[in-house]
């Protein structure tokens, strides 16, 4: 039975308190996060050379990711806004549920209940920053975010295009979705090695799609795809990658061979899906239920899932393999390591979200599945509120770390310091120095931590400071060592 | 059709320009010594360094090594730590606490400060250097004195 109007509205009332809920928590998250030296150091870089200039020795000399790298040079720390920083946060969570609700938009009928879905959009970016494995390089490590979320943002991005640029009927919007494909592909390729390999998997599947069906439209995608292949291309030429594959490779145990490594990666994947599923009282899959269940496919996608052959239906499934192919670009090169890089997870869960919902609505609608809409949707809402607010996921950890009074520390130790580097970026004196407290050395769910260490040991910290609020010399209050009495020791020699 | 075409030549062109900027990169990468080069963490358009130079200082430090000099110098190198931002660090360093002038340093001719820094600018292994103060770039030639940076170098690296 549908639900009613008032049941309607009843539902989305209590989807409005659980947004609610998320957005008030990552609120508390934005307010309290601070950049670390990695971010200055980025940032002071594209200031003091141009954004192309350093966006282009990074691709000489560090990796391949180049949106990221232009990314890099185009966010507050570059203008100098310490403080404008804190947006990022919100930027990226807006982004996440543009990109995704462009996607559903694209897949599932919503005109008649747009409202509705805009909620249900905002709310399925709730849950997953509740079950995010490494919320702080998803969200509030605002480098790490433009590698693990924007990557996969553009491909939604890109993807919801293919597909509106492939229904499209008006000579006008087929040259707009084709250039804002194209735009997508681009920068989504550009960002991290994991996007390029789900990059690569999903223009072949759609070349072979295309093949296989329609000839009309395979002539209509060749140049989406040469523009796809030519970025992943440029990628994997860059200089810089060799570089960051023969760093990990030093770091390496010679006798781990790639079938350890595959093994290792399988072994890990097992352990977080295994996570993924219970995690927070099971939050993951009602969610994915839940919101399978409230939109109807629109109508060319029916035909599709109806036209295909049952046997190939159960192929479906094998999608949600994908994921684990995008933890490889990582694995291989990496070999042994025996804790898992949660961080590289980030871009694995938003997979596994997404195409688990596409997998789930293809199914029900093969099956042409009768589900009791109203009991199941108050149920699987009954338990994702209780797990929400109950589970441990990521906004309890906010909570209690805020109530322990860390942030508080974080806060202090960081206004500190910054005051103290702007007064000396303010002074007249001709040397202009600054000897400020130990950065805050402790991960949290708001802050990931890089340490300015003694003496100068990691020098390009300190430089990297010095860079950025362009001053003779940055060190610690506890250093025993003073650049200006070591050079001026050598220049008496 | 029309619109397919036009789709393919955009494709076609943003191919090519990909395929320029590529071989641009890399092959400028392979100008460099990519030790170094990564050190620099992107300052490759601050510091340029002749491939001579490099050699010259792995022989000096290979000298040092010998004499036992300053071990913990030799392995910082060889591990890709940033010698490059210490040789453009130095000299950022001893010209702005010498009251060396900007007009000075532009001067590309004049190269009387490099020698009131103990730098012989005549030498013949030849750095050739952007500078950075407070926010301007200047760009300086000729500056070299193998020994003085090996000497600071190795003199911080002692002193950590």
């Amino acid at each position: 039975m549908p639900i009613s109007g008032s049941g309607k509205s009843r539902l989305n009332l209590l989807l409005l308190a659980a947004i609610l809920y998320g957005i008030i928590v990552l609120g508390i998250g934005s307010y309290y996060c601070w950049p670390n030296i990695e971010a200055l150091s980025l940032a002071g870089e594209a200031k003091a050379i141009g954004v192309f200039n350093s966006a282009e020795s990074l691709l000489k000399n560090y990796d391949g990711r180049f949106f990221t790298n232009i990314l890099h040079g185009i966010n507050p720390l570059v203008i100098g806004n310490i403080y404008g920083y804190k947006i990022m946060p919100f930027l990226a969570f807006f982004l996440f549920t543009y990109s995704f609700y462009f996607l559903i938009e694209t897949i599932y009928e919503l005109e008649k209940n747009k409202t509705e879905a805009v909620i249900l959009a905002f709310f399925f970016a709730i849950i997953h920053f509740a079950l995010s494995p490494e919320l702080v390089n998803e969200l509030f490590n605002m480098i790490g975010s433009f590698v693990y979320l924007y990557g996969f943002c553009f491909w939604m991005l890109w993807v919801g295009g293919v597909l509106r640029f492939s229904y499209a009927t008006k000579p006008l919007w087929k040259h707009f979705y084709f250039f804002f494909i194209c735009i997508f592909l681009i920068c989504s390729t550009g960002t991290s090695e994991q996007i390029l390999v789900l990059n690569f998997i999903s223009i072949f599947s759609f070349l072979i799609y295309y093949i296989l069906r329609s000839k009309e439209g395979f002539i209509r995608f060749i140049p989406v795809f040469l523009i796809g292949i030519s970025s992943i291309l440029f990628f994997i030429s860059c200089p810089g990658i060799r570089v960051r594959i023969n760093d990990f490779s030093s770091e390496t145990d010679y006798n781990h061979t790639l079938l350890d490594s595959i093994q290792l990666g399988i072994s890990h994947y097992i352990i977080f899906i295994k996570q993924l599923f219970t995690d927070s009282y099971a939050l993951f899959l009602p969610c994915i239920l839940f919101v399978s269940t409230k939109f109807q496919l629109r109508s060319n996608f029916k035909e599709f899932i109806q036209s295909i052959k049952p046997k190939l239906l159960y192929l479906l499934p094998s999608i949600l393999i994908i994921p684990f192919f995008l933890t490889l670009p990582y694995y291989l090169p990496a070999g042994n390591m025996e804790i898992i890089p949660y961080r590289i997870y980030n871009t694995v869960i938003s997979t596994t979200q997404v195409f688990l919902l596409i997998t789930l609505s293809f199914i029900t609608c093969f099956f042409t599945l009768k589900i009791h809409y109203r009991s199941l949707q108050y149920f699987l809402l009954v338990w994702l509120l209780f797990s929400l607010f109950m589970g441990h996921n990521n906004y309890k950890k906010i909570i209690k770390e805020y109530s322990s009074g860390k942030y508080d520390v974080l806060n202090d130790v960081m206004l500190k310091n910054f005051n103290e580097l702007h007064k000396a970026q303010q002074s007249k004196t001709h040397w202009k120095s600054a000897f400020i407290e130990p950065f805050y050395d402790k991960q949290l769910t708001i802050y990931y931590p890089v340490i300015l260490k003694e003496n100068r040991e990691d020098s390009h910290w300190n430089f990297a400071i010095e860079r950025y609020f362009m001053l003779n010399e940055v060190g610690l209050k506890n250093d025993t060592i003073n650049k200006k009495v070591l050079l001026n020791k050598m220049l008496n020699e | 059709m029309n619109n397919h075409f036009l789709h393919l030549g955009f494709s076609v062109a943003i191919m090519l320009l990909g395929i320029i900027f590529a071989v641009k990169i890399n092959s400028e990468s392979l100008a460099f010594n990519p030790k170094l080069n990564y050190a620099l963490e992107g300052d490759t358009n601050c510091l340029l360094i002749n491939a001579n130079f490099i050699q010259h200082l792995k022989k000096e430090l290979q000298l040092a090594e010998v004499n036992g000099t300053n071990k913990k110098f030799i392995n910082i190198f060889n591990s890709k730590i940033n010698d490059g931002y210490y040789c453009y660090a130095l000299i950022k360093d001893l010209a702005v606490w010498n009251n060396i002038s900007k007009d000075k340093l532009t001067n590309t001719n004049d190269k009387s400060w490099a020698l009131s820094l103990g730098i012989n600018p005549s030498n013949e292994i030849i750095m050739t250097f952007y500078f950075e103060i407070e926010n301007d770039r200047f760009l300086l030639d000729s500056i070299s004195n193998v020994n003085l940076l090996l000497k600071t170098t190795s003199l911080k690296y002692e002193n950590l």
